[in-house]
């Protein structure tokens, strides 16, 4: 795996408010594995949880991320 | 200075406790060095996140606590409970309904779904019969069903019992 990577994992896996969370530890699990079928399943019972359009709420993370890094 | 005397407690943390001080408890390194210069033996703060770049050092595996109940407020309706009402740090959330029949206790499952738990109030049985008692629509009914049997003993029919196959109980003179 990609050391940065790696680093980064550990830093979420050692943040105190992310270590129950389930969510967050199975994404780090798919993102291990590199499953994109499950990753895929995630994201969709996300979007169904929070009654978003999955083409919506992608959307709206790339525009997080462009504000997040100043693009 | 503090209990420790005049030792900079960033060594004392790197360099292992005093014996019988109680410096394992510490879990900030710095806690004493208030508006002092952080020492550069000191690689520990609170994320641990400069000894996460150590690769050689074998990573902390996560230890989940065992959840408990952190949010909760009452509902009229478990369609009004939304996802981010739901806590996501593996606690639970719990909803009680506003007259207390039911509890709904919702939690994050991995797959990214809430998990929901419903708990329906029971009633005991002389609870129930005390209630029925009370209920103004079954005191009415007894109290015509007193009027019939004094008037017309003898073609009483007791307007108290449950009306079947949807016919309303006839009287011989017509009804009162």
């Amino acid at each position: 795996m990609n050391p940065l990577l790696q680093v980064a994992m550990q830093t979420i896996l050692n943040r105190p408010d992310l270590r129950n969370n389930q969510i967050a530890q199975q994404f780090l699990n798919i993102v291990n594995t590199g499953d994109v079928a499950q990753g895929q399943q995630l994201a969709q019972n996300l979007c169904q949880t929070y009654g978003l359009n999955p083409q919506d709420a992608a959307q709206q993370a790339q525009n997080g991320l462009r504000n997040m890094f100043h693009m | 200075m503090s209990q420790f005397g005049n030792v900079n407690s960033n060594q004392y943390y790197m360099d292992g406790p005093i014996p019988g001080g109680p410096i394992r408890s510490v879990q900030n390194p710095n806690w004493m060095n208030v508006g002092g210069q952080m020492s550069t033996q000191s690689t520990g703060n609170y994320y641990g996140l400069s000894q996460s770049m150590n690769t050689t050092r074998p990573a902390p595996t996560p230890q989940p606590s065992p959840p408990d109940l952190t949010y909760g407020r009452m509902v009229n309706a478990e369609q009004e409970i939304v996802a981010n009402e739901v806590p996501m740090d593996g606690n639970y959330g719990v909803f009680l309904t506003r007259d207390r029949s039911r509890v709904f206790v919702k939690t994050w499952g991995h797959d990214g779904l809430i998990h929901t738990d419903t708990y329906n109030l029971v009633i005991p049985e002389e609870v129930a019969a005390q209630q029925a008692e009370q209920d103004p629509f079954n005191i009415i009914m007894k109290k015509l069903d007193a009027i019939q049997r004094s008037v017309d003993p003898e073609k009483y029919t007791e307007l108290s019992k449950p009306v079947t196959e949807g016919v309303a109980p006839k009287f011989s003179n017509g009804g009162v």
